[in-house]
């Protein structure tokens, strides 16, 4: 039993039948930023704030890093991490191998948008996966695929912000191919369809977003991205 | 031991007004409570295989958002933060107006009063009066055992009692 005195068992009783709950609407956005993590114009702050915090959280369990090179700048790089297997992000050469520091947490990319004018990359020129992909890369254990997934969306997500569309592109397509099974699949092809627009590919960001729409209609990630291209 | 998955959205759906309250209630300033929901959800997500069925949920998710609560309180405070509680989380309550007022008033006043606790102190009161948990509960919440839980106890309980005296005799500056 309680061995507050009477005043201070009533304040308390009293105290206690105080509604503390959020909002609905901050319940929903709150959710909508846990299950989505999706970066896009509408939530962009708090979106951003909820990767760096998921970023931070899982990098003292993750050896994971993942890091984006500018295609305007061709090179190959390698990062050599000390457990799960490295990230390689390919474009046309030359090449460089890069010692990457011990994980650390990510700062995410928000610099002023670059001065040289966005280049649509060529399709079929930007990666070569197959080629230099890690050969036999070590299974991550989900903890540790969730925490470089939420890394790379970063990644993707500063890309983005900076207006730097071409690298997110590339990114995005390392992203696929390192998590072919991602659990942040939706907010990634959600997060394509926004570079798909900002490279003004409006067509297949179109039609991307139509097949998101269908398979996943209720999706808030997705429901962010339904007229994005149109808003523009 | 048992692990056993764990779905983070659906528990997000059953227990994020639990965890809202708990933050509020253990000194996270309002304007920083959603950022650290998400934070104790987030932390969730990736120890969600740490999970042991032992162990009940609810208790499992305080002990996180106390944690996440104390780092708030300890980064807020760096800033010398001024609690500001009046007309805290009125607008949310759906009783009559003066039931209502009275309450929040209450909660308010708890929770300025609070602010006079150190952080173990208050973390334990807050859990066992607010929150009706046992000692072992918080215990396993605090990362500490049912001893040190009733030590601490008492000792709020005592400061908490003087405060709220000394709050009558208007010797607690409040607004």
């Amino acid at each position: 039993m309680s061995d507050l005195n009477s005043e201070a068992n009533s304040l308390i009783h009293r105290a206690r039948l105080a509604d503390v709950t959020p909002p609905p609407s901050t319940k929903k956005r709150m959710r909508a930023a846990l299950v989505a993590g999706l970066a896009l114009p509408a939530a962009g702050a708090t979106l951003a704030k909820f990767l760096i915090v998921g970023v931070v959280a899982a990098a003292a369990g993750s050896g994971a890093t993942f890091i984006a090179t500018r295609s305007t700048e061709p090179r190959v790089v390698v990062v050599h991490t000390p457990a799960p297997p490295p990230v390689v992000i390919v474009a046309p050469s030359p090449s460089e191998t890069v010692e990457a520091p011990p994980p650390a947490p990510l700062v995410l990319p928000r610099a002023k948008p670059e001065t040289p004018p966005q280049q649509k990359p060529e399709e079929s020129a930007v990666v070569n996966l197959d080629v230099q992909l890690p050969p036999a890369p070590t299974p991550m254990t989900p903890d540790e695929s969730l925490a470089a997934e939420l890394e790379a969306m970063g990644v993707i997500l500063g890309e983005v912000e900076a207006s730097r569309f071409d690298d997110a592109f590339t990114t995005l397509q390392v992203f696929h191919s390192r998590f072919p099974k991602a659990e942040l699949q939706v907010e990634a092809d959600s997060l394509e369809v926004r570079v798909l627009c900002g490279l003004h590919r409006e067509e297949q960001a179109r039609t991307l977003a139509a097949q998101l729409v269908a398979k996943h209609p209720t999706n808030p990630s997705v429901q962010r991205i339904r007229n994005v291209c149109a808003a523009k | 031991m048992v692990s056993v998955p764990l779905d983070t959205a659906a528990l997000y759906d059953e227990h994020v007004d639990f965890v809202w309250r708990l933050l509020t209630r253990l000194g996270v300033h309002r304007d920083a409570v959603e950022d650290a929901t998400q934070e104790v959800f987030l932390i969730v997500h990736r120890r969600r295989a740490e999970f042991r069925s032992a162990s009940s949920v609810r208790t499992w998710l305080g002990g996180i958002a106390v944690h996440v609560a104390k780092d708030h309180r300890r980064s807020a405070n760096r800033h010398a933060r001024r609690v500001e509680l009046a007309d805290r989380e009125t607008r949310r309550d759906v009783k009559s107006p003066h039931e209502s007022a009275e309450s929040s008033q209450a909660l308010t006043l708890a929770l300025q009063l609070l602010e006079a606790l150190d952080e173990d102190q208050r973390t334990v009161f807050v859990l066992a009066e607010f929150e009706e948990l046992t000692a072992q509960e918080i215990a396993e919440m605090t990362n500490t055992n049912s001893n040190t839980v009733s030590s601490r106890l008492r000792l709020a309980r005592k400061h908490f009692n003087e405060l709220v005296i000394a709050y009558r005799r208007e010797e607690v500056p409040h607004e």
